[in-house]
């Protein structure tokens, strides 16, 4: 359930279907994962476990996988 | 100086003559200068400042402008080397906002670091950003730089301290990369 959390969270973000979208998706990897959908994808990440991601889980977001790790640490999965 | 990114950019390093009334406006507008790390927010830059500025760039420095190849000036790198140690600092700003979420700074920065490393004998480069900074964040890490550090609450911007990030860039690590 948290990956599919993950994955809309991204989609959403970073404007693309869902599909295209794995756990292994990285912001190396996807070409669509632009400076402006990694802005919104923290944005949507800190609306939905209600607080301000602190600098160091900022920074360790570079993938899905990490996504859903973050939200799993916050009661999301 | 003058370095042709693709068929949509170039980069020129700027002389007096750049220093428009374009540039300084970009300079008071908050929104732009909000994610800059320069000292007094409040104090209204002037064109003597910039031009100060552009002289500080002296030994193997530039302050590179970033051109659309119709000669639409967009946005500035601060390239400062020390020769001695071989090492750079890099700074970025993309003044006009029509050209924010566009990958500027993804394809012009390549550029540079590509002359720097092979053509300007620099061995390393440093820059960062405020942990506040979002999108200079997404681009370091997808251009591979190096995260070497975390200076906590290292900076008082709008009445909170926050951290500010130090990246880096190795001549070896980007040549090997490209």
């Amino acid at each position: 359930m948290s990956t599919n959390i993950s994955i809309e969270l991204v989609s959403k973000s970073l404007n693309i279907r869902s599909e295209l979208i794995k756990d292994d998706t990285t912001i190396e990897t996807c070409s669509f994962w632009d400076s402006i959908g990694h802005l919104m994808l923290i944005q949507n990440i800190e609306e939905l476990i209600g607080r301000k991601l602190d600098t160091l889980e900022m920074l360790e977001i570079s993938s899905v996988n990490d996504v859903k790790k973050i939200m799993k640490e916050n009661g999301f999965g | 100086m003058y370095l042709k990114v693709d068929d949509q950019y170039y980069l020129k390093a700027l002389n007096r003559n750049d220093i428009s009334d374009k540039y300084l406006s970009w300079m008071n507008d908050k929104e732009v200068t909000a994610t800059l790390d320069i000292g007094n927010r409040n104090k209204n830059v002037t064109r003597s400042d910039l031009l100060d500025y552009l002289d500080s760039h002296i030994d193997h420095s530039y302050l590179i402008g970033i051109f659309t190849l119709d000669g639409n000036h967009i946005g500035n790198y601060s390239y400062k080397k020390n020769p001695i140690h071989k090492v750079a600092t890099l700074g970025v700003v993309i003044g006009d906002k029509n050209y924010w979420g566009k990958s500027v700074v993804i394809k012009t920065r390549s550029v540079i670091l590509d002359w720097a490393f092979t053509k300007d004998g620099t061995n390393k480069i440093s820059s960062g950003c405020y942990s506040t900074n979002i999108p200079a964040i997404l681009n370091f890490k997808k251009q591979k730089w190096t995260q070497e550090g975390i200076l906590r609450q290292h900076r008082f911007v709008n009445n909170k301290f926050i951290d500010f990030i130090n990246y880096s860039m190795l001549k070896d690590e980007w040549l090997n990369e490209h």
